[in-house]
């Protein structure tokens, strides 16, 4: 390190900048790259990164590029007017058949991928390591909701409590509008409460999830993503394969993600491709007699 | 004996470290963590204080800086906001990276952050070769090491040559 500035200094300068033109830097000289690699480094860019946009991941699956399979594309946004695209993350792993993975869900920086689009090959993924435990109890549906099919149904988090997407009779690709319920109160379940119905031209295909704001990002039949809220709807300009979609906040923890680096054991060969080089973290594989799941683990820089 | 402080009574005094004093008042000086917490332990009995890793060119550029921001009242946070950005407006690399320094021996997070975001928002979209210049940094890569890291990075070269 140059005598130039302080390390404290430097840290602070350049904590400043995008994920990007940092992964650029690692060029600039080897006291960079050591410093933009060492976790006092990451965590102080992330506090800051935070501090200053909250993020979501955005997945989607890209209409070009169909050989040799379709290209999944995660990227992380910033949750602003202008949704800006801030890093695209690259995802290690392949789905067996050329098809993509669903993403059953991300919480506190992992993401949960499982490889059952087509056919249950039965493959789940928890993609980054820094797995923190999970309280999970029960929570009454609204009363109105009782009865109703579980596949209409899917919830999410919305501000500090929970919510439920409701579709109404949701056909085989889309249906044609939605319900949107709120537990105003989390954990009170008199305090659910219908926030908006939605309808659109054609239909609809997935609820994606909130933004901030408290508008609801939609898939549409055709994948395009539209934004919700009471009386307003709003084109995002952003297209995919249909059904492809998948929206969810994001834990700050990931914005180098792509630096991770993960491994897979395995009682048989796969035809999976990992990036297995160093720093591996704990890799473990359970099996029992009807599924075996696959763990990969990817090692965060702040472990 | 009284201390200057108090035969002063609400003035200190500033050594640069080209030797320069600056009298300073109370009320500016306390934008400075440095100085407030020099001032709260009694230090500040000495007859001059001396900041012997700023010039008097930097120093009398930090004056400037907290004397705005200990007179504006609070209310008036837009006319600071552009006193700042009209402060650092043409100020070369090297008197930026003078006043982060300065800034962070004397404590004083305002100045700290915008000369800071200053510098970032400067070297965001620069060559490699000239960010290097203005940290006064050697290339210490192969060009097979800098390619490797190059290629690992890919993505974030788009654009760039």
């Amino acid at each position: 390190m140059s005598d130039y500035l302080p390390r404290e200094t430097l840290i602070n300068i350049l904590t400043r900048l995008p994920a990007k033109t940092l992964l650029r830097f690692r060029c600039i000289c080897k006291s960079w790259l050591s410093l933009l690699s060492s976790p006092d480094f990451t965590s102080a860019h992330l506090r800051t990164a935070a501090a200053k946009t909250p993020l979501l991941l955005l997945r989607g699956y890209s209409l070009t590029g169909l050989t040799p399979r379709y290209k999944e594309l995660y990227s992380l946004r910033s949750d602003d007017a202008n949704f800006t695209s801030l890093l695209d993350l690259q995802c290690p792993f392949n789905t067996r058949a050329a098809n993509f993975f669903r993403v059953v869900g991300s919480c506190n920086g992992v993401i949960c991928l499982s490889d059952d689009l087509l056919g249950y090959t039965y493959t789940v993924i928890l993609w980054n390591p820094a797995i923190r435990s999970e309280v999970f109890r029960e929570v009454k549906l609204p009363e109105k909701l009782v009865g109703a099919s579980p596949l209409d149904l899917a919830v999410t988090g919305y501000k500090d409590t929970i919510s439920i997407f409701q579709y109404d009779q949701r056909g085989p690709y889309c249906c044609k509008g939605f319900t949107v319920w709120v537990m105003k109160e989390y954990g009170v379940e008199e305090s659910w409460s219908k926030l908006f119905t939605g309808s659109l031209n054609g239909g609809v295909s997935t609820v994606l999830g909130f933004r901030k704001s408290g508008e609801v990002v939609v898939e549409k039949w055709d994948g395009t993503l539209v934004s919700c809220q009471p009386g307003k709807i709003k084109k995002m300009r952003i297209r995919g394969g249909k059904e492809s979609f998948y929206l969810g906040t994001y834990a700050e923890s990931l914005i180098l993600l792509d630096e991770g680096k993960c491994v897979q054991t395995e009682d048989n060969g796969s035809s999976d491709e990992v990036d297995s080089a160093g720093n591996a973290s704990v890799v473990r594989s359970l099996e029992n007699n009807s599924l075996r799941h696959h763990l990969f683990a990817v090692s965060a820089l702040n472990p | 004996m009284a201390s200057s402080i108090e035969n002063n009574n609400e003035k200190l005094t500033l050594k640069s470290s080209d030797g320069e004093e600056f009298l300073v008042e109370k009320h500016v000086a306390l934008q400075s963590t440095l100085l407030q917490n020099m001032l709260d332990s009694d230090c500040s009995s000495a007859d001059v204080i001396p900041l012997p890793k700023i010039d008097a060119r930097t120093l009398a550029l930090v004056l400037g800086y907290c004397k705005k921001h200990a007179d504006a009242s609070s209310s008036k946070q837009g006319e600071l906001n552009s006193f700042d950005s009209e402060f650092l407006k043409d100020m070369d690399m090297g008197a930026l990276f003078n006043l982060v320094l300065a800034a962070n021996f004397m404590e004083i997070k305002g100045l700290l952050d915008i000369a800071a975001q200053k510098i970032a928002d400067t070297i965001k979209d620069k060559p490699h070769q000239e960010v290097r210049e203005i940290f006064h940094v050697e290339n210490d890569y192969t060009p097979e090491e800098e390619a490797a890291v190059r290629e690992e990075n890919r993505w974030a070269f788009e654009g760039f040559p």
